[in-house]
């Protein structure tokens, strides 16, 4: 008798209709044209570049070289904030200050005496600081430590603010460091997401504000500062823009940052941004509406929720899967069946596999999967590995799916997660 | 707090439909293309049984206008391409169900195969003094059938699927052949068959002329 019920057809036609329609979904948007924005060139306001700076001795000094190097002939002031690092980060954060300080390049070092560990806290300090003196500037980014920009970056980013509905600017990013299987597959994952928000970034939906991200700073005087509640301030304050209908570009212009190189602290900021990433779409449920258009109707319902929901029932069937074969398995040595050795491959059971619509349709979906990988590598203009980009969509993503699985478990469970 | 919302393109309302649309193509295509190939092996399966059918029903002329001595007959390639129709018949099963009608009706057709074969090796044992195995396994798909658990005949299945590959692929004893029935088939021939061995229950295995319920596969090795 078998032991375990085979799972329902039913629901393996149902994950993969919902896995075309975000496809093809993402494929119109492909076809759309890219909507204009007032762009003027020549705009020069202030702009003042956050640094959140905990031990990072060995990245600053180039992190902050870069922003020296723009090519942008208005005033930028630099705001490094030594978040209680314990290395020789505030040593390095001096020596740039006395080093590059110009009339057009202002550097301004902030000591922070005790570290809360969240990011929004150490941002936070720097917008007090800014506001509180007086020193706010017309634009406001914020850059991370181990975060490297090209030279043309303020200067193209700064021409967009000139346009009322643009209050935010974030750009396509990629990783830094350059060797190892998990860059390899993590380059790949980074290329994947950048191309979907730069596909997002067409219909005015794009909702993230990473490692880089320039705000008008009026944004932050009438709608608040970072929140220091969530894991992930960087999805809360794009989801607070758009709730108050602005909108935010995604320049199609590569930044760099430094990845995580260990398995474990990959596993652990997955974690967390998954952990943040349900915080706030909770916090943010009234988005999913028409008002907020593509954003609303598509982005966070379907492709967010719908689509991790279906990637956890994929993951769940495969895993019931393989234990339905295991026990099965175990109960035919039990009736003194042994498994046999030869692989019959005969064409007529082979032919009937491949008839199987679910095969057919899993080959159909595979097929849009490296359609969008040849895409997303064009407009990265990026090199990669077929062999690289197999291993990711079958071993690599199923890492991804345990963190979000894990991050899920924590936040229903409200288990404490460090920054 | 009061900020003015910015009015954003919202004309992404058709990209629903079209998406949709399109999906439900792919969809289309997927269960065409699949339901072309499948019904492209049915076809297959058809012709090799026809094929088969014919080469038996000439074996049988043959015999009755030559007189021919039975014991010369090469009976077990017959029977060798019996197994390969059989396993094409249980692909077709996977695949297009049990209870497809389709393939319930090339079933039928099997089952006289089978009853034809049969025929063949009782007659050369008896004739010719050859020493194997013959069995019959009775068995049944339907579920909650009144005649027995289909868990338990596929349990059995298996377990003489084992043996047939124990014996007669490693050489482990005497050579099996088993000719399997439904007992739900409307096949008047098996019908007799069942009448014959007064087979009620199932699983039910008849072992060179012995009526048995469901075995173990040590039972089964003990009467082999």
């Amino acid at each position: 008798m078998p032991v375990m019920p085979q799972l329902p057809n039913w629901l393996v036609y149902v994950i993969m209709f919902i896995g075309f329609f975000i496809a093809f979904f993402y494929l119109l948007i492909l076809f759309k044209k890219e909507p204009t924005f007032k762009i003027k060139k020549d705009f020069f306001p202030e702009v003042t570049i956050m640094i959140p700076a905990k031990n990072v001795q060995t990245t600053l000094e180039s992190c902050v070289k870069r922003v020296i190097n723009q090519d942008y002939k208005g005033k930028i002031t630099i705001l490094i904030i030594n978040d209680a690092s314990t290395d020789e980060t505030p040593k390095i954060a001096e020596q740039l200050t006395k080093k590059y300080s110009s009339k057009k390049r202002e550097i301004i070092l902030l000591h922070r005496k005790k570290s809360t560990g969240y990011k929004a806290s150490v941002l936070n300090f720097g917008l007090n600081y800014l506001f509180s003196k007086g020193k706010a500037t017309y634009l406001i980014a914020h850059l991370d430590a181990d975060t490297f920009i090209p030279r043309n970056l303020i200067k193209k980013a700064v021409s967009y603010f000139s346009d009322e509905r643009v209050m935010a600017l974030t750009s396509w990013m990629m990783p830094h460091n350059k060797k190892g299987f998990l860059i390899k597959m993590q380059k790949i994952e980074y290329l994947m997401t950048s191309f979907y928000r730069y596909l997002l970034g067409r219909v005015e939906a794009v909702c993230i504000a990473p490692a880089f991200t320039m705000f008008k700073s009026e944004f932050f005087r009438k709608a608040g500062y970072y929140d220091e509640k969530t894991l992930t301030e960087d999805f809360e304050i794009a989801l607070r823009i758009k709730s108050y209908g602005y909108n935010i570009i995604y320049l199609d212009e590569k930044i760099t940052t430094v990845l995580p190189e260990t398995f474990n602290k990959l596993r652990k900021e997955r974690v967390r941004w998954w952990y943040g990433t349900f915080q706030n779409l909770v916090k943010y449920k009234h988005l999913m509406s028409t008002k907020y258009g593509a954003l609303g109707t598509f982005f966070l319902p379907i492709a967010t929720l719908l689509g991790i929901l279906i990637l956890l029932l994929v993951f769940l069937m495969v895993a019931y899967g393989i234990i339905y074969n295991v026990v099965n398995f175990i109960y035919d040595l039990s009736l003194g069946v042994q498994p046999k050795l030869e692989f019959q491959l005969e064409a007529f059971r082979i032919a009937l596999a491949l008839s199987d619509p679910r095969i057919i349709l899993g080959v159909f979906a595979f097929i849009i999967s490296v359609l969008f990988f040849i895409f997303a590598t064009s407009q990265g203009k990026e090199k990669v590995k077929i062999i690289d980009y197999l291993l990711f969509v079958f071993v690599y993503s199923w890492f991804l799916i345990i963190f979000c699985i894990e991050g899920i478990i924590k936040y229903i469970f409200k288990v404490k997660i460090a920054w | 707090m009061k900020m003015t919302a910015a009015k954003t393109k919202r004309n992404e309302h058709w990209f629903f439909i079209v998406a949709f649309v399109l999906s439900i193509m792919v969809f289309a295509l997927g269960l065409l293309l699949g339901n072309y190939i499948a019904m492209s092996k049915l076809k297959e399966f058809r012709e090799t049984e026809e094929k088969f059918l014919i080469d038996l029903i000439a074996f049988d002329v043959r015999e009755s206008i030559l007189k021919e001595d039975v014991c010369k007959l090469n009976i077990y390639d017959l029977f060798k391409e019996k197994v390969a129709l059989g396993r094409m018949l249980t692909r077709l099963e996977e695949r297009l169900g049990k209870e497809n009608r389709d393939v319930m009706a090339k079933k039928e057709i099997y089952e006289l195969i089978q009853i034809k074969t049969l025929r063949y090796l009782e007659k050369i044992k008896t004739e010719c003094h050859q020493d194997y195995n013959i069995v019959l396994f009775f068995y049944t798909n339907k579920k909650n059938d009144p005649k027995g658990s289909a868990e338990g005949c596929e349990d059995q299945g298996k377990i003489l699927d084992q043996l047939v590959y124990e014996h007669n692929e490693k050489n482990k004893g005497k050579k099996i052949y088993v000719f399997s029935f439904d007992v739900n088939s409307q096949n008047l021939a098996t019908k007799a068959l069942m009448l014959k061995y007064n087979v009620t229950r199932v699983p039910a295995l008849i072992i060179n002329g012995e009526s048995y319920g469901y075995l173990t596969k040590t039972e089964l090795e003990s009467l082999l």
